[in-house]
Formats: structure tokens, C-alpha cells, sequence
């Protein structure tokens, strides 16, 4: 008996549609947090050993910036709260149990820990002891990247399942090891990699708003454009530098976890060993390659062993392609993946397996009016054994088709090369400013550098959503990777409901950005008075 | 008629005594109100309670720019959780579940999104 999809396929692509503009939304003011909390608290340390007030005055102008941005940020994560329980019913049960342990403690985190510091730096300056004032601006800076731990320990998990066991009689997926999840080595990673790159864009606002400055001649700013520039230079290139290692470890798990994920974000269709990490090529933006036949992306850039490297950490490791991980492939360490149909096969039998023991409990409660669930007999256990057995598939018992496994190659592959190639140019652009003024040149008098260092500010947006992209995109078609695609985490809504949503969320955070970014210039403009 | 008269004074004076004290001790409760909160004593002669309470009170109080941000918060906070959260997000499996079913509604949707079953 065939079912077709039986849920409005428009709902599917509106309610990713609302997730990716509501997350997009939110992650513009994340990074600044996390990366102008670091440089406020640098900046109040100096006054703390140095006593000098030039440096509270510093500190206190861009912890005002500070603030801003931390109210137009307030609730914007809630929404996507909202969004689980209304677009994303079918998955918020499925994982709930998990997904919803480290999104519960960022919340109380978040609320807790930063709500209690930030009064105390913004209401204490007259009223607490300098010592006390600056653990109180670290610590807000801290609860801020804690809370942000947890909500990437939850993505993660959605790239990296583990630590849970699928209990068939309540269909959810419950907890076995709470630092499986919370320390997931996929987890490590991101977490570094975010915060570190969120750092980045913390600098670049510092050196953009310094740069101007410098520009308009603000006398009254000088000095501490001067030294907030060096201060932000000195942070950004750190920070860029550790944003390329982490990156670097990153692509190494995801070799490991999601190789299609690589093998998007590389255009790779056929893999092999030695092979060369692309630079660019001329990939359509715009639609998804023929990689079924094409034998490469054209006109092809490579770095030689480069991709064997990022992905095996040896010059001839073997790296799938699309085409290999939809065949099956054997793995470096002589595991066979099965094949995209021998998966979807196996997925089919855990999806029958499951509905299989359900109707047997439910038979069994309904002929003797007893509840079976805690009684264990052999009828159960041999359905729950198909179930077992084929779990690590039941994902892809709900694909159609092979090519739904594939993500959407343009944008990973596009998104990935302006991530890395803006997080290169920041490097460059951090240590030519340090070595300027290790040179003891005049920055004030390079407008070229001073409008480079303003033009940067968008770009180094556009370079942490990227980022976000290629995580998200690269895991489709998979809300839960290998265990729930978004056909079946969608709740059966109609789109238009979803569609409505969509534009009135376009509406307000369109609106309340234009409001926070007039806001924002109007201080930057009123200067440290 | 004499005698009610007297008694209505008697109760009338008593009952101007008894606000009379009472607007006395709501004198009283403002004055000590002004000699702690608004007459500038040393904070550290202060328990913890009273210094915490008085780093958010006039913190709040000599806000300038926090005011318009709290305000945008508000906005923002009532759209969200009472507009938003409200009209176009319910709880959809506690709409459409009924309770202590969420599993078999939950199964039944996921099996409405199988490509085929064998049977």
C-alpha cells in the first residue's frame, strides 16, 4: 500500500523559510554580544590596574554600544522556541526530551546570570568596588557564552546524535548520557568555532566605529579610537586566527559524522584519495548541479591533497564524494556505508517494525483492557529487535528519492568559500593594522584603510551567517541527522498559516532593526559624552 | 434629642482622633521614607539588602538612554509572547492530541509522511 505525502509540501519549505529568517535574525546580534562583551571587559581591566579614567570612560561608551544591541537581541531567540511547537510539532516530540535539556538551561542561564551582571556593570559604577564592577562586566560577558554553549551543545546534537535511546512505546527519544550530549566532541568543536568567530565580528565593529572616527577628525575621540583600534586589531586577529584552527577541526568531524555535508560544501560528486581542496569554481548559483554524470564542478581551482588533508589528516586519505556516499563506499577504517537504497530499504523496515509493535501493544491492551507496555515477552522482543536492528536507518525509511539526500550543493559550496575567504581577508587586514603601528605609521591619515576597516563591518556579518548556512543547509535534508528528515518533523499545517508568519516576522525585525541600527548611529555619533 | 446628639459628637470626635493619628503615622512612614532612601548616607553603613536595592532604584531611576531600550523591550516582549505566541503559534500536538495520546497522534502523523508501507 502506498502513501503519498499527505501534508502540503508548501509547509515544509515555508516553515524552514521562517526558521532560517528567524535564526539569521537572531544570530545579528549574538556575535556582537559575545564579541564586544570580550573587548568592553579588556577595556575595563586596563582601567582596574591602571586607574586611569580614560580607560572607564572607553569601557563605559562601549558597553552603552554594549547595550544596545543586547535589548534589540532580548526574545529574539524565543520565537524559535515558538516555531518548534507550532512548524516542528512531529520532531519537538521525537526529541524534545533532549533538544529541550540545554535549550532550558541556556534560557536560565541567559536570564539569571547575564540579567544579574548587567545591572550590576551598568547601575554599579558609583555604587560597587572596582574589583567587583569588573567581575561583574566578565561575568556578563561569560554568562552570555555559556548560554551560548548550551544552545550549540542542542544544534549539535542535531548534527551528532548520541547519548539517547528511542523508547517505542512513548516515540521519544530519551536521554542515556547527559555529557555524551553536553560534551560532544562535534559540540567542542562548534562551540569554539562560534564563539571564536563571534569574537571576529566583535573586533571588526570595534575597528569600524574607531575607523570613523578617525575619519570624520572627532577630536574628542581620538585618543580612544587610537587605542580601541589596536585593542580590536590585536582581539581580531587572534580571534581570526583561532576562527581558521577550529574551522580546520570543525571540517574534520564533519568529515567523519556528515560526509555529504563536505562533499556539498566541496562540490565533490566523485571522491577518492589525494584529493584537491577547492578553491573556487564556476558553480550555478542558482540550481543544483548534474552531479549524477558531471565528473567535477567546472572550471575547477584546486589546492593539490588539500581536501585529503582537511578531511583524513593525510595527503592520500580517501574522501566521498555525493555519488560514493549515495552508492556506499568502504570507509579508511574498513567500515562499509551502505547504500543510499540499502539504507532507505532498512529505514522502511524500522518505520514497519515500529508501527508493527505499537498496533501489538495496542491490540493487546485493547483484548485484555491491560496495559503491556512494562511486560516483556517474546512477541515484543522480536519486534523490537527488527526495530533495533535498522534504527540507525529509520530516517531514511521516510525518502522518496535518492536525491532528497543530497543538500542543496550552490549554497553550501558558495557560503563556505565566502566564510573562509572573508575570515582570510580579516586576517590579513588585523595583522597589516598591527604592523602599521608597529611601524608607528599614521592610521588616521590612510582613508583607503579607515573606509576598508567601515566596508568590513557588513562583510563580517555576512561572513558568521555564512557559517550558519553551510551547518544548516549542509544537514538537509535531515532535522536530526540520520533520524528525522524535515518531510517528517514538519507538523500538517497549511503553508499559508506559516506564509503569514513569515511576512510578519519580515515586517517586525525589518522595522526593529531599522530602529536598533538609527539607535546605534545616534550614540556612535554622540561620541564618549 | 440632646443626649443623641452628644453621643453622634462623642463618635464624630472620636472618629476624627483616629484618622488624625492615622494621617500622623502616614507623616511619620513618609519622613522615615525620605531619611532612608532619598537623604544620601553612606552606602557602606547599609545592610546588603538595602545597597542591592538601591543599585537598581536609582539606577532605574537615572536612566536616559535605558528608558527608550526598555521601552522598545516592552514592545518588542508584548508582540512577541502575547500577539505572536497567542495568535499564530499554539501548541500544535496539545491542540490536536488528546491528552495522554500525544505518542499515537505523534506515530499517526509520522506514518502519514512514509512513502509506502508494505503490508
Amino acid at each position: 500500500m502506498i502513501h503519498f505525502l499527505s501534508i502540503d509540501p508548501a509547509a515544509i519549505d515555508w516553515a524552514r523559510a521562517q526558521f532560517a529568517l528567524t535564526a539569521i535574525y537572531h544570530w545579528l546580534f549574538v556575535p556582537l554580544t559575545l564579541g564586544v562583551g570580550l573587548i568592553m571587559s579588556i577595556m575595563e581591566t586596563k582601567y582596574y590596574r591602571t586607574g586611569d579614567t580614560f580607560w572607564r570612560t572607553t569601557a563605559q561608551f562601549w558597553q552603552r554600544l554594549f547595550g544596545i544591541n543586547f535589548a534589540m537581541g532580548v526574545a529574539t531567540g524565543i520565537i524559535l522556541e515558538f516555531e518548534f511547537g507550532t512548524n516542528w510539532s512531529n520532531y519537538s516530540w521525537f526529541v524534545g526530551d533532549i533538544f529541550g535539556a540545554p535549550l532550558a538551561i541556556e534560557g536560565i542561564v541567559a536570564f539569571f546570570m547575564e540579567s544579574t551582571f548587567v545591572a550590576v556593570m551598568y547601575f554599579g559604577w558609583e555604587k560597587v568596588s572596582r574589583g567587583f564592577h569588573l567581575a561583574s562586566t566578565w561575568l556578563t560577558t561569560l554568562g552570555a557564552t555559556i548560554s551560548a554553549w548550551w544552545i550549540l551543545v542542542a544544534n549539535s546534537w542535531m548534527q551528532y546524535p548520541v547519548g539517547c535511546e528511542f523508547n517505542p512505546d512513548t516515540l521519544r527519544n530519551e536521554m542515556t548520557s547527559f555529557l555524551d550530549v553536553a560534551l560532544s566532541p562535534f559540540a567542542v568543536d562548534k562551540f569554539f568555532h562560534t564563539v571564536i568567530s563571534s569574537w571576529v565580528v566583535g573586533a571588526v565593529f570595534v575597528v569600524a566605529v574607531s575607523a570613523w572616527y578617525l575619519l570624520k577628525k572627532r577630536e574628542a575621540e581620538r585618543e580612544m579610537a587610537f587605542k580601541s583600534l589596536r585593542i580590536g586589531a590585536i582581539v581580531g586577529l587572534i580571534a581570526s586566527v583561532g576562527a581558521a584552527i577550529t574551522g580546520d577541526e570543525s571540517a574534520y568531524k564533519i568529515a567523519e559524522v556528515q560526509p555529504m555535508k563536505l562533499a556539498a560544501m566541496e562540490a565533490l560528486y566523485n571522491g577518492g584519495n589525494e584529493q584537491d581542496l577547492t578553491a573556487v569554481a564556476l558553480l550555478n548559483p542558482f540550481s543544483q548541479p548534474n552531479y549524477a554524470e558531471e565528473e567535477e564542478a567546472p572550471m575547477r581551482l584546486a589546492i593539490p591533497y588539500g581536501l585529503s588533508i582537511l578531511a583524513t589528516r593525510s595527503i592520500d586519505g580517501f574522501v566521498p564524494g555525493v555519488n560514493d556516499i549515495l552508492k556506499g563506499y568502504t570507509r579508511a577504517d574498513g567500515r562499509v556505508e551502505p547504500s543510499a537504497k540499502e539504507k532507505i530499504e532498512r529505514g522502511k523496515k524500522a518505520i514497519a517494525a515500529l508501527a508493527d509493535y505499537r498496533k501489538y501493544i495496542a491490540d493487546e491492551k485493547a483484548a485484555d483492557g491491560s496495559d503491556s507496555i512494562g511486560k516483556i515477552t517474546a512477541a515484543k522482543e522480536e519486534r523490537l529487535q527488527v526495530l533495533k536492528e535498522n534504527w540507525q536507518y529509520f530516517g531514511y525509511g521516510y525518502i522518496k528519492d535518492e536525491a532528497e539526500l543530497v543538500p542543496f550543493i550552490p549554497i553550501n559550496f558558495w557560503a563556505f568559500r565566502v566564510m573562509v575567504g572573508l575570515g582570510s581577508l580579516f586576517i590579513l587586514f588585523f595583522a597589516y593594522i598591527l604592523f602599521l603601528g608597529w611601524r608607528k605609521r599614521d592610521i588616521a591619515s590612510m582613508t583607503w584603510l579607515l573606509w576598508m576597516a567601515i566596508i568590513l563591518l557588513p562583510c563580517a556579518y555576512i561572513c558568521s551567517e555564512s557559517g550558519w548556512l553551510v551547518a544548516e543547509f549542509g544537514r538537509q535534508p535531515w532535522t536530526i541527522q540520520d533520524m528525522l528528515p524535515v518531510s517528517a518533523s514538519v507538523s500538517d499545517i497549511g503553508s499559508s498559516a506559516v506564509a503569514l508568519t513569515f511576512w510578519l516576522f519580515l515586517l517586525l525585525f525589518t522595522s526593529m532593526l531599522v530602529v536598533e541600527i538609527s539607535i546605534m548611529l545616534k550614540q556612535i555619533k554622540k561620541g564618549i559624552n | 434629642m440632646g443626649l443623641i446628639y452628644r453621643k453622634c459628637r462623642l463618635h464624630i470626635a472620636k472618629i476624627t482622633v483616629f484618622f488624625g493619628k492615622i494621617v500622623c503615622e502616614m507623616e511619620k512612614c513618609v519622613s522615615l521614607w525620605r531619611k532612608c532612601f532619598e537623604t544620601p548616607l553612606p552606602m557602606s553603613s547599609h545592610s546588603f539588602w538595602h545597597r542591592a536595592f538601591h543599585l537598581y532604584y536609582d539606577g532605574f531611576r537615572q536612566m536616559t538612554l535605558g528608558r527608550t531600550l526598555w521601552l522598545i523591550i516592552a514592545i518588542k516582549v508584548f508582540v512577541i509572547f502575547v500577539v505572536l505566541k497567542l495568535l499564530f503559534f499554539p501548541d500544535f500536538i496539545g491542540q490536536n492530541a488528546e491528552k495522554g495520546k500525544e505518542a499515537d497522534f505523534v506515530a499517526k502523523e509520522l506514518s502519514k509522511r512514509v512513502s509506502d508501507i508494505s503490508e
